[in-house]
């Protein structure tokens, strides 16, 4: 006896966006969660929705595909997730070098046909008039949106189960059922379920699950540390990243402050419905170590302050951190396995996850409904690292 | 971030910290005491009553009295007090973040003893968030620390001696408490600060309680209504009262944010006031090198507060082999007669049964983890 036709490991904005997805095709969805609905990374990030963080290439044709899917997914959700399609991504440049920098980037990103253009620094702050007077210039994407990432994954979680999928929460796997080179189901601290099909939806934790199945991909979790603001009156619209951001991700090499490359200390901040500001990030090797660090808080608040000026006298209420699925080449694992029938990757997608979570939904659902997704996902395959 | 060493960091300048500030220093130890308000002594500052208890712990002194000789003697002993500083955070090896003169310094001590007392419970009802609704000891402070009057007509929820006190000080202060409502049968407090109030003709409602404030801006009038035994309110019996503030009086928790960030051990003692960080005897938490002491160990009062104090500065003192065993021991054991008094009587017979299952539990974590 089946006990699903599909079984996702993670309660997370992947796991969650999937199973809403294959709801629409009548599959019978279990969602098996170690914690609670986003426990994980989607309850410990901000809420960037930007095309001007991807990297060129696919990751952003991906990236457009799925924001294109963020303007009616409050509707078809029938929920507010908060999401503000015309707030504008922003990247303030220190210098000319950095200018530079993001301009070459930039173009690049723009072959995927977005609006990304360089700005000069009276620009940006007519824009966002906290912002430090000698900023020198920016990059700003007028369609970058942001979205409450918590309430996304909720409400995709929210519609799965309309759609008759079962997320069942505190149940941890242990280890799958393999017969003929086939996944045939899942075990777990509560017992076994039978199906043939799995995603492994794990973001960070998916090498892990992925180990459990004799699999070894390497999506290893990336600490990002990030504080959250007193609520104050309208402060900024945009979600900013201070240039170093995409320099860090995109062009590390051209870093030359040990500190910020070792932390990967960027700036990236934003203002949430409620007034209080989420201000990060870091992207550091730390294991599963959740804590947060002086020595990042330093480097963070410096670096808010050196932005805007005016946060001097805001007061933060909370750290926090999560953890974001790294992969080696930049690029999320989707798709079924080679090696293991009936075991598909959903994970790895580090920073991105957020604005890539509909698309993945969709292009995973359509995978194992209809057997070939409407959008090629080659490059994404797992089997780039299962040689 | 600069980063700066000490022997002993000592978080908090209330009765707890001070206490434990001058037996360390006077033991010969580098102190650092760091407190985030604008002059030291914590709640005794506010305490214009004057204390209860045995002549050696100063009873008939008014508790301001007690905070200006504490910081007194802290001050002539050479310990270095960081007032206006902020706290922000503890990493697990027990470094301190502190926001100090608008300087990140991380404060890296041999011993850490932590005194950072505790906080005032909330309880919500409709429009428990308009302004006019407080908590008992911020009115208290505005009142007899800022000299500022909260509200001219005020409802105190909560009878015990902190709702007692507190409404007997804003009468002297010069408002009008129009009622003390308590959801409990009986008054919570001792039977003198209750005596006062009543002869001062103010009503004390039992089984009762609030159930709305009412106002578009701010407080204009309270709904009360009597309570079953389940404390639910009775409908049909709501009064209005017409008041501009109300104040809560409904207990406090301790404040170990830092404890929990540290890696410390609770356990969960009610009458404490909740989850409260496992320490042994010495004060010592799970955390070695970590104390703690007065009300962030559990809720009690300001005698017992400075006992224990005392307790955590000798004994840091001495393990960084400044006392030798036998002075700290005589020490220790004085001090432990003195809480054992202090813990006793019909008041202190809870405080004592719930130090000494914090103490067992402590000692049962500790055993398990040697095995």
């Amino acid at each position: 006896m089946q006990d699903a036709d599909v079984i996702i490991i993670g309660g997370g904005i992947m796991g969650c966006s999937i199973a809403w997805q294959l709801g629409k095709y009548g599959k019978r969805v279990l969602v098996l969660e170690r914690k609670d609905v986003a426990a994980g990374s989607a309850g410990a990030t901000d809420g960037v929705v930007g095309y001007h963080t991807k990297r060129p290439g696919p990751q952003m044709d991906l990236a457009v595909a799925s924001i294109a899917m963020f303007r009616d997914l409050a509707g078809e959700l029938g929920e507010n997730i908060e999401f503000d399609f015309t707030a504008g991504g922003m990247q303030p440049a220190e210098d000319k070098m950095q200018y530079d920098l993001l301009a070459s980037i930039a173009e690049e990103q723009r072959t995927s046909g977005v609006d990304i253009r360089m700005i000069s620094g009276d620009e940006a702050r007519a824009l966002e008039p906290n912002l430090a007077d000698d900023v020198y210039g920016a990059l700003y994407c007028p369609t970058s949106g942001k979205v409450n990432p918590l309430k996304l994954t909720n409400a995709f979680a929210h519609a799965a189960k309309r759609g008759g999928a079962v997320i069942q929460t505190e149940t941890e796997v242990t280890g799958f059922l393999i017969r003929d080179g086939a996944v045939k189901g899942v075990c777990t601290d509560r017992g076994e379920y039978y199906c043939d099909t799995v995603v492994n939806a794990c973001g960070s934790w998916a090498g892990l699950t992925a180990k459990m199945a004799g699999l070894d991909l390497p999506v290893t979790p990336r600490k990002g540390q990030l504080a959250v603001t007193e609520p104050v009156d309208f402060f900024m619209r945009a979600t900013i990243q201070c240039a170093l951001y995409n320099i860090i991700k995109f062009r590390p090499e051209a870093i030359r402050d040990k500190r910020a490359l070792k932390l990967g200390a960027s700036l990236s901040i934003e203002q949430t419905e409620n007034g209080g500001m989420i201000i990060g990030s870091t992207r550091e090797f730390a294991g599963f170590e959740k804590e947060n660090t002086f020595e990042a808080i330093d480097v963070m608040m410096k670096r808010a302050i050196r932005f805007f000026p005016a946060l001097e006298n805001v007061d933060i209420i909370r750290f926090f951190s999560g953890f974001r699925p790294y992969t080696p080449d930049g690029l999320p694992m989707l798709g079924e396995t080679a090696a293991l029938k009936g075991f598909y990757m959903a994970a790895g997608h580090e920073g991105d996850g957020i604005a890539l979570s509909p698309i993945t939904g969709k292009l995973i659902a359509e995978l194992i409904a209809e057997g070939k997704p409407s959008y090629n996902i080659d490059v994404f395959s797992p089997n780039r690292f299962l040689g | 971030m600069r980063k700066i060493t000490t022997d002993i960091a000592i978080v908090g300048a209330g009765s707890a910290g001070l206490c434990a500030a001058y037996q360390a220093r006077s033991a010969g130890a580098e102190v650092l005491v760091i407190d985030e308000n604008h002059r030291p002594g914590g709640q005794l500052f506010k305490q214009l009553h004057k204390f209860f208890g045995s002549s050696a712990h100063r009873a008939g002194t008014r508790g301001y009295v007690i905070g200006r000789e504490l910081l007194e003697r802290v001050e002539k002993s050479g310990v270095t007090v960081w007032l206006d500083s902020v706290v922000y955070g503890m990493e697990k090896d027990r470094s301190i973040g502190v926001i100090h003169d608008g300087e990140n310094i991380v404060v890296d001590a041999k011993k850490v003893i932590v005194a950072t007392g505790a906080k005032e419970n909330y309880m919500a009802f409709p429009g428990s968030t308009l302004p006019g609704v407080m908590g008992a000891g911020a009115a208290q402070t505005m009142v007899n620390i800022n000299r500022v009057l909260p509200g001219k007509r005020i409802v105190m929820l909560g009878s015990g001696n902190v709702g007692l006190i507190v409404s007997y000080q804003l009468m002297q202060a010069g408002a009008d408490v129009l009622a003390i409502v308590e959801a409990a049968p009986k008054i919570g407090g001792y039977g003198v600060h209750a005596g006062k109030i009543r002869r001062a003709g103010v009503p004390i409602l039992v089984g009762h309680t609030i159930t709305r404030a009412i106002g578009e801006k701010e407080v204009e009038k309270v709904e009360i209504a009597e309570v079953d035994d389940h404390f639910r309110p009775i409908p049909g019996t709501e009064q209005i009262i017409e008041a501009d503030t109300i104040c809560l009086a409904v207990g406090l928790n301790p404040m170990t944010e830092l404890l929990w960030m540290a890696g410390c051990r609770f356990c969960f003692i009610p009458a404490f006031g909740g989850h409260v960080p496992m320490h042994d005897a010495n004060m010592e938490t799970t955390v070695q090198g970590l104390y703690v002491a007065g009300d962030v160990t559990g809720v009690e009062e300001a005698s017992s507060a400075m006992e224990e104090g005392n307790l955590a500065g000798v004994s840091a003192a001495a393990s960084l082999g400044l006392l030798t065993f036998e002075a700290a021991e005589e020490r220790r054991k004085e001090i432990l007669g003195r809480l054992d008094t202090l813990r006793s009587g019909m008041f202190g017979e809870r405080r004592r049964t719930a130090k000494e299952k914090q103490l067992a539990e402590t000692a049962a974590y500790e055993a398990g983890r040697r095995e």
